[in-house]
């Protein structure tokens, strides 16, 4: 109503700046943020990430051969992106016939041959998808029944807990390599025994670590909350408790990779002939064992060991990132 | 913080994390990018620094190193030990420490371990060279008198040594006799330390391999050989005679073989006819007649026999042999632990499985090293089941003679010899090329189809396997594997995708089985284990190589063949008692097994279903190369197992310049 | 305190008793494999082939009492342990107690120089990287520690071995084995002598020390790390204590608490992964001898080993318990 009568002054106050949500950070830059804070990490992510590489492929992803069929692992995977020939394409000399075994590094073989005159770096990049696939399926289910088991005990307490520790003592009073070497000597070589060996003997140490968290999660105030509003202990447990504890088990689950990959190697150097052949790091390893680079086989040993060596590196490192940056008590200040 | 930033801030100035950062993103990155571009085709491949492969194509098989091959001769080069220069304990390593099957002398299978019992236990006869297959008497006192017919021998006199007697703990000072697991033998087996072997023993030991009564008739393994022997009869104390059902040629291998050990009856528990059951304590029942006694065997980390000083010494007792206090052979696998115990001169002679390069390194830069080189006689083979054994039933697809051919064209030997052994291999034939005297010429093998390794050759080989397995229907073909040793499983992979290209087959992803199952699900019906790929043990005589497997009812004829022709030669084989003769009834046997015609002079267009052509698949053996210090006098090397009782002539030269260093 | 302890123990034997039951149902599962190689079935024999063959594994299966009902079995297996009897191995036909006993030794020496190895490298590592948090020399000793963890075990020892070999010119003793103590469980009947038994314990020690020194590193390092975040610590800087003081009078001794519980752990894996390095470096330990026997499925020797390493292990947290109990007064209350 003063409007007409006033002339126009510039405000004292500034005009009211459009408000608006903060932006988010666009996932370049939270990648960038993570990375700055964490190189190590970083580092130990971009490991884990070639390692994916190595494993994934499509069917029509071809460097090299083509023509040759690609190695399933029981289901359609194609030939990994990083691999340059097949896995189990023997190479001959053109003149004398016979296989190029255990050559130096060339041009044609980064890392040379192992002793079927077969690619050393395509059987590197091939092995990764056999360690992976172990990897992920024994976490899987150490990770799932493990949590389960450490859940439900700390949850409930009392003497259930108690029995069930117990329980889960003996099992972990087994020496686990020689379990490993037993349940893989009751079956013929399979990917499925090795996979469940190493989960069955992995499932303590996660209900461990699980259970302590939860000992402490289930004090907090939340918890109390929802059991007051009538949640069951099963909705509690899942929905409630079993978010908050995520971090952990994201810890645990990447630490827990580099664990089982030296497990699969050590398996393979006890008994060979119990695992299966498909191109392994620990396989590989197993063979040329003795030699160190410049020997020839050197490179394959070299191949195989800093491959179990990285990638046992690169999850470790993401791992500790990903609970230094996930755990608020571990924050610098 | 208290403390001082100083430092801190310094490095932080210096390293910050980006820079850190930047420099592991650069390095990676181009790691990354050299992987994949990789860098263009073509190009040599270049050799390692050592020694480049013999040109293979056309030439050799013997591996990459000519053969300097040595063929077993025990006679051969013997010195005698110079006074002063007994004594000392041997020492090698090696699988003898290794308690696989079982410690009957009689009944194992296992040659690392019947080794021990060979230093510990005489046989009538023993082999002085597995090549040119001679023996000599052993607990003999000559070779066998034939009586009759000298053309179709079915009788013989053997007389026995006299004054042989067994082991006795308290011939030995009590320091070495309380290392005997042996050493309470006189309280367990009142009468037996000490006393002499008589025709009481021998018919004893022969009778228990063919008495079809005892409840352990199935675990001997030899029988098929001693029943040959229809009657054994003892003439006197000394002198035992021998009627065979007819003219047997192989007699004198059988009294020689590696089993054909002469054990003392006491030892054995008469109604369960074994020495071990519960609490039986086996080491203590080692009790025989060799040149050592049985020390102690620690599973899987030595083993440990001594010098017996009462031993009867063959032919020449005034030798005073054995020279050696005993030896020791130590379990260790291990290449490079191997080497390192040899380059300290902890062992004496160390040889190299499955990659043995470093031998040939040890050897250039010690030339003053012995070298020993040979073949062995064990050797790689497939088993199909042809016939169902029980029905007769036919088993496909392995019934099929063209896919069994076609897998031995297409099977690659030269893939399984450069991979396995790093070329160090011979190829094998249905008798393996160790036993030189009754084995097909290399130079005739080397021109059978699948044998041969030119480039235009090898095209017409494959050629005839794809249309081969066409022909036959190209079925799916699926392998079994053995887990031991442990480069056969190793090697599945490669062989398997040989096939697959090759034939343009269709194999599926192969089983991998410990021998056990191997064993049962060959002698099971078709659907069961239809195709095998394992290790065979080595066998000496002709007729072990090929009698047992393709003789209708023959005890290792899993493939339920039953081929008349072939029955007929084998017969023959049997009978015929004519060196030369016998070699060529052998070569048509050989010849036939590999679908050649009997005279070699091309191979056999169709095969009979009945044809046992390819049942058995025989792609190679390996060549060991081992070392020696000069110090170890006359050592030899056998293709087999169980010649340890040569370690009687063994002696260690004090006054070679390479003994010192060398402790106990 | 006291009743403590008593529930520990007694839980403790329980869990020793389900130990037990699991090794003999997971060594039952299929007898039928060690059967048929018992029976020497490894070649081939084909001649009257099915009967003979039937009757050696029923022959076989007698003889190792695999032909009783499993209660019966299972009955006879808890009596003969209770006793102390263990059997005797189906392979070489020894008395399992005797050979555990002899071979304890060894394994149990090599354990415990791991462990000493281990912790000698951690500490001081573990404490440096903790108070220079995300410096340099973290950074780098944490790489250094983890690219060790990575390395499998067997690789580093055989360079090792062979190294000193050809450029040291130097073999230890790997074909005398000497015991170090003269009292069981060190005595395995070879004779004393302190320095062959350190020439061949000392080179598998810092191998295998490495890698478990880097796991416990590592872990102590983060248990600092929280420790050095605690008012208790915070009043410490304030007093004006001096650094060095703070670190080992206050944050160290708590914070290697939960380190004894890890190691306690971490002997189980030292156990197991001994057989590597036994097999490399020839110690006769039980490594060896008990991998070959689960490859045959010997069950005696596998029974008796898994049932003693899980008793000592038992014993093992069991006496860590105790410790922890008494170190942190309020697990005792709590």
């Amino acid at each position: 109503m003063q409007a007409e009568d006033q002339p126009a002054q510039p405000s004292v106050i500034a005009a009211p700046r459009e408000w608006t949500l903060p932006k988010r950070p666009s996932v370049a830059a939270n990648i960038w943020k993570f990375t700055r804070r964490k190189p190590l990490g970083a580092l130990g992510m971009l490991i884990v990430i070639t390692m994916l590489a190595m494993t994934l492929g499509t069917p029509k992803a071809s460097f090299g051969t083509p023509d040759l069929p690609s190695r399933p692992l029981g289901f359609e995977l194609g030939k990994p992106w990083l691999a340059r020939y097949d896995a189990e394409k023997t190479f001959r000399d053109e003149s004398t016939g016979r296989i190029r075994r255990y050559n130096m590094p060339s041009a044609d073989h980064i890392l040379g041959t192992d002793k079927g005159g077969r690619d050393t770096y395509s059987r590197m990049v091939f092995a990764a998808r056999r360690s992976l696939f172990i990897g992920l399926w024994a976490l899987l289910f150490a990770t799932v029944i493990g949590t389960a088991v450490g859940v439900v005990s700390a949850y409930f307490r009392g003497w259930f807990d108690t029995i069930v520790q117990r329980i889960m003592d003996s099992f972990q009073a087994f020496p686990a390599l020689l379990i490993l070497i037993l349940l893989v000597s009751l079956r013929p070589p399979s990917l499925t025994v090795l996979a469940f060996g190493l989960g069955f003997v992995g499932v303590t140490s996660v209900q461990r670590i699980v259970r302590g968290v939860v000992l402490s999660t289930r004090e907090q105030p939340f918890v109390e909350a929802a059991r007051v509003i009538g949640a069951t202990d099963l909705r509690t447990m899942v929905f409630h408790i079993l978010p908050n504890i995520m971090a952990p088990i994201i810890v645990v689950f990447s630490i827990g990779l580099g664990a089982v990959i030296l497990a699969e190697a050590a398996l393979s150097f006890l008994v060979p002939g119990k695992v299966p052949q498909d191109p392994s790091w620990g396989i590989m390893l197993q063979q040329t064992r003795d030699h160190l680079p410049p020997d020839a086989e050197g490179y394959h040993t070299l191949a195989a060991g800093g491959a179990i060596a990285m990638s046992v590196l690169g999850f470790n490192l993401a791992g500790d990132a990903l609970r230094d940056v996930l755990d608020p008590r571990l924050r610098v200040g | 913080m208290a403390e001082s930033d100083y430092w801190k801030n310094f490095w932080r100035g210096r390293v910050t994390r980006r820079r850190l950062l930047g420099g592991v993103v650069l390095g990676g990155s181009g790691l990354a990018a050299a992987s994949i571009l990789g860098c263009g085709g073509g190009g040599t491949t270049s050799n390692n620094g050592k020694k480049s492969p013999v040109p293979g194509g056309n030439g050799t098989f013997w591996g990459d190193h000519p053969p300097d091959i040595e063929v077993s001769d025990a006679r051969r080069e013997f010195m005698p030990a110079p006074d002063g220069m007994t004594g000392g304990m041997l020492r090698f390593t090696g699988f003898d420490a290794l308690v696989f099957d079982t410690y009957d002398p009689h009944l194992t299978q296992f040659g690392p371990l019947y080794s021990g019992h060979s230093a510990v236990f005489s046989k009538l006869y023993k082999y002085v060279s597995h090549e040119a297959q001679i023996s000599e008497p052993d607990l003999a006192d000559g070779m066998p008198e034939v009586i009759g017919d000298p053309n179709a021998p079915t009788e013989y006199i053997i007389h026995l040594r006299k004054g042989v007697k067994f082991h006795d703990p308290a011939s030995v000072p009590a320091n070495v006799r309380d290392k005997l697991e042996t050493k309470d033998a006189d309280k367990k087996f009142p009468g037996l330390p000490g006393r002499e072997l008589t025709a009481d023993d021998v018919i004893y030991s022969f009778d228990r391999q063919k008495n079809a009564s005892s409840p352990r008739f199935a675990l001997f393994y030899r029988s098929s050989q001693y029943k040959t022997m229809q009657k054994i009869e003892k003439i006197d104390d000394y002198t035992i005679k021998i009627t065979t059902d007819g003219p047997v040629s192989p007699l004198l291998h059988f009294l020689a073989d590696t089993n054909a050990f002469i054990i003392p009856q006491e030892v054995v528990d008469k109604e369960r006819d074994t020495l071990e059951f519960p609490h039986s304590e086996p080491q203590a029942r080692m009790i025989g007649t060799g040149p050592f006694m049985w020390g102690k065997l620690t599973n899987l980390e030595a083993i440990n026999v001594y010098r017996n000083p009462d031993w009867f010494g063959w032919d020449k007792p005034e030798l005073g042999r054995p020279y050696l206090d005993g030896y020791t052979s130590f379990f260790i696998v291990d290449n490079a632990t191997n080497e390192s115990l040899f380059r300290g001169k902890k062992i004496d002679v160390a040889g190299g499985s499955g990659d043995p390069s470093w031998v040939f390194d040890i050897k250039d830069e010690m030339p003053e090293l012995e070298f020993l080189r040979g073949v062995v006689s064990g050797w790689v083979n497939s088993r199909f089941k042809v016939f169902d054994n029980l029905t007769g039933a036919p088993c496909t697809p392995w019934t099929d003679p063209r896919l069994r051919r076609a897998v031995h064209l297409a099977a690659d030997r030269q893939q399984a010899m450069d991979f396995i052994w790093a070329g160090e291999a011979a190829l094998c034939g249905p008798v393996g090329p160790a036993i030189s005297k009754w084995a097909l010429p290399q130079d005739e093998l080397r021109k059978i189809p699948g044998y041969r390794f030119s480039q235009a050759d090898r095209e017409e080989d494959l050629a005839l396997a794809k249309q081969l397995y066409e022909q036959a229907g190209s079925p799916e073909l699926q392998f079994t594997f053995a887990d031991q040793p442990s480069y056969i499983p190793d090697f599945a992979p490669a062989f398997i995708e040989g096939l697959r290209q090759n034939l343009n087959a269709n194999v599926k992803k192969q089983v991998i089985s410990p021998y056990p199952g191997i064993a049962e699900g060959l002698l099971k019906g078709c659907d069961q284990m239809v195709a095998s790929w394992g290790f065979d043990n080595g066998w000496i005589d002709l007729d072990d190589w090929v009698y047992p497997y393709f003789r209708t009812g023959g005890p290792k004829n899993s493939f339920g063949v039953s081929d008349p022709d072939l029955d007929a030669l084998l017969d023959a084989e049997r009978r015929e008692f004519d060196e030369d003769k016998r070699r060529e009834i052998g070569y048509q046997i050989q010849r036939m097994i590999l679908g050649m015609k009997p005279d070699g002079s091309g191979p056999v267009d169709t095969l009979a279903p009945t044809s046992a052509a390819f049942a058995r698949l025989d792609y190679a053996t390996l060549v060991t190369a081992g070392v020696s210090w000069p110090y170890f006098k006359n050592r030899y090397t056998f293709p087999w197992f169980g010649n340890n009782h040569w370690e009687a002539n063994v002696w260690l030269d004090k006054d070679d310049p390479t003994y010192s260093g060398r402790e106990g | 305190m006291q009743q403590y302890i008593l529930r520990r123990v007694l839980l403790n034997l329980l869990v020793i008793y389900f130990v037990a039951t699991l090794v003999f149902l997971l060594l039952r599962i299929d007898t039928n494999y060690v059967v048929t190689q018992r029976a020497g079935q490894t070649q081939v024999q084909a001649s009257g082939s099915q009967d003979s063959t039937e009757a050696a594994k029923a022959l076989v299966r007698k003889d190792l009492g695999l032909d009783k009902p499993i209660l019966k079995q299972y009955w006879k297996y808890l009596k003969d342990i209770a006793q102390g009897d263990l059997g005797e191995s189906f392979q070489a036909k020894e008395n399992v107690m005797t050979e555990i006993g002899n071979r304890l030794g060894p394994s149990l020496e090599l354990g415990l120089l791991q462990v000493i190895v281990a912790l000698v490298i951690a500490v001081p590592i573990g404490i440096i990287s903790a108070i220079r948090q995300d410096s340099l020399v973290d950074y780098v000793l944490r790489f250094v520690a983890i690219a060790f963890l990575g390395i499998p075990v067997f690789v580093l020892a055989i360079f090792v071995l062979r190294g000193s070999a050809i450029w040291l010119h130097y073999t230890p003793p790997l074909t005398t084995y000497k015991d170090l103590f003269p009292f069981p469980p060190f005595e395995t009947g070879r004779g004393v002598d302190i320095g062959t038994n350190l020439q061949i314990m000392f080179m598998p020690a810092i191998v295998g020390g490495l890698g478990t020194g880097a796991i416990i590193m590592r872990f102590l390092r983060s248990q600092m790390l929280e420790v050095m975040r605690q008012d208790y610590v915070r009043t410490a800087w304030a007093k004006g204590l001096r650094e060095r003081v703070i670190i080992m009078r206050h944050a160290l001794k708590n914070a290697l608490i939960p380190v004894l519980t890890v190691v306690g752990l971490l002997l189980g894996t030292i156990v197991s992964g001994n057989v590597i390095l036994e097999t490399i470096f020839n110690i006769p330990g039980i490594g060896l001898w008990v991998v070959n026997a689960i490859g045959n499925l010997d069950y005696p020797v596998v029974q008796g080993v898994v049932l003693v390493v899980a008793v000592t292990l038992v014993f093992v947290n069991l006496m860590v318990d105790i410790a922890y109990a008494w170190l942190d007064p309020r697990i005792r209350y709590g």
